[in-house]
């Protein structure tokens, strides 16, 4: 990525989970952001291990990774 | 149609960023995909719904620096999930699609156009099926224990014959030990019903009770044990109902009708009974096309008739129980020249396939 800032995330989250995720922040001396980023890069890992989400999406670069790759840059 | 949701695109955008997810988490600006996300499942068909996901990941730009590749690696994600994929050659084009979506001068509906001139459906096969029976049964999971679609208002607004293939499915999923009605059943009970402008389009079509039943049991199979009582309608089936009912309204139609809940299952081409129709017709938009001529030929002379009778006198009840008995008798005789129309047709095939030229 061409920066290498952090973002500011709005989650909007049931009570029940906010709570846990500020408990949890509580607990650990860490913000209730840096917790639910933890917990979201967990599940964007899970999603990168179902096989088949990862076998399509492996094909789909590969078949079109000319195309990609030729793209324009952002301006 | 399979939506993407965040942890998808985030997916996407780590391995094309080829960066370990906690960086992708947190250099993206996730509530701008969230949005982006909440207008793509907003709309139905796949061309229209990978036009708002492009248009809006380039210009609300989530993805600092690699925006435009990852937006394009996610949109041709999302549509091979859906069984299809988009030609990205001449790569020109795309990149003047996507500058003109950047300086707003291209919206959702130009990325739509462009994707759909460029989308090519795959095949479908036994195992999407079951993938797709397996994905309607979790979903259904989640609401079984909500009231069938909005209660049972809504089935007031269904027509007997309407109500007919409801019950019929309901009797075709049992007699396959099935647990739930899906748009397969609502398809097997519109053919059951047989009497309805809806069963005598199929049919000829090849699609009869014996296909599309053989079809269900090679791919899905039987349930394991016998149903008793009520059993759920499928979210798939929920939102056939919905379709069905604005189809009614948008062609003004009091009640829901067998046809209308055929247009329903034909929309949601991803259903298990849009899907059976696509392998048994091929064409899936013909089947649509020659229902839809039925239906306008059926409704223009119902039109007919009711304003002849109010050009006579003004609507009182006399004049709209003559208006009900009326367009009765012409359904009646609707009905028996479409019968006729058929045979004649079925006698002609049959002269043609002993070479004899029916018209000679």
């Amino acid at each position: 990525m061409a920066k290498d800032t952090t973002k500011n995330i709005l989650l909007r989250l049931e009570t029940g989970l906010a709570e846990r995720l500020q408990t949890v922040a509580s607990v650990e001396g860490r913000s209730v952001s840096d917790v639910a980023r933890e917990a979201i890069a967990a599940l964007v890992d899970q999603r990168r291990q179902d096989s088949r989400f990862s076998e399509l999406l492996e094909e789909n670069l590969t078949r079109h990774e000319e195309s990609l790759r030729r793209l324009r840059d952002d301006g | 149609m399979r939506y993407l949701g965040p942890y998808d695109v985030l997916a996407v955008a780590a391995r094309v960023l080829r960066c370990p997810s906690e960086d992708v988490v947190r250099r993206t600006e996730l509530d701008a995909i969230e949005r982006v996300l909440d207008g793509v499942r907003m709309t139905s068909g796949l061309a229209e719904a990978a036009g708002v996901l492009l248009a809006g990941l380039v210009r609300a730009r989530p993805f600092d620096g690699a925006n435009r590749v990852v937006s394009v690696a996610v949109v041709l994600q999302f549509v091979t999930l859906n069984r299809a994929d988009v030609q990205l050659e001449p790569v020109a084009d795309v990149d003047e699609l996507l500058d003109r979506i950047v300086s707003g001068e291209a919206g959702h509906r130009e990325a739509a156009a462009f994707i759909r001139s460029r989308l090519e459906h795959h095949p479908v096969t036994a195992e999407d099926l079951q993938d797709d029976l397996r994905i309607e049964l979790l979903l259904g999971e989640e609401t079984l224990m909500q009231e069938w679609w909005r209660g049972t208002d809504m089935y007031e607004r269904f027509s007997d014959p309407a109500r007919r293939v409801i019950v019929l499915a309901q009797e075709e999923a049992r007699g396959l030990d099935h647990t739930y009605v899906g748009t397969e059943h609502l398809l097997l009970g519109v053919i059951a019903e047989g009497h309805s402008i809806a069963a005598r389009v199929l049919s000829p079509l090849g699609i009869t009770a014996d296909a599309v039943k053989d079809l269900v049991v090679e791919i899905i199979g039987r349930g394991k044990g016998g149903t008793t009582g009520s059993i759920p309608f499928t979210p798939r089936a929920k939102s056939t109902f919905e379709y069905a009912w604005g189809e009614a309204r948008a062609r003004g139609a009091e009640q829901v009708r067998p046809e209308h809940l055929l247009l329903g299952v034909l929309h949601d081409r991803d259903g298990v009974g849009g899907q059976i129709i696509t392998k048994l017709a091929a064409d899936i938009d013909q089947v649509r096309r020659k229902l839809e001529e039925r239906m306008n030929y059926r409704e223009r002379s119902e039109a007919l008739v009711a304003g002849m009778l109010t050009e006579d006198t003004g609507p009182t009840w006399t004049t709209y129980g003559r208006r009900h008995h009326l367009v009765h008798e012409l359904n009646a005789v609707l009905d028996e020249n479409e019968r006729l129309h058929e045979q004649v047709a079925n006698l002609r095939d049959l002269l043609r396939r002993h070479n004899i030229d029916p018209d000679s």
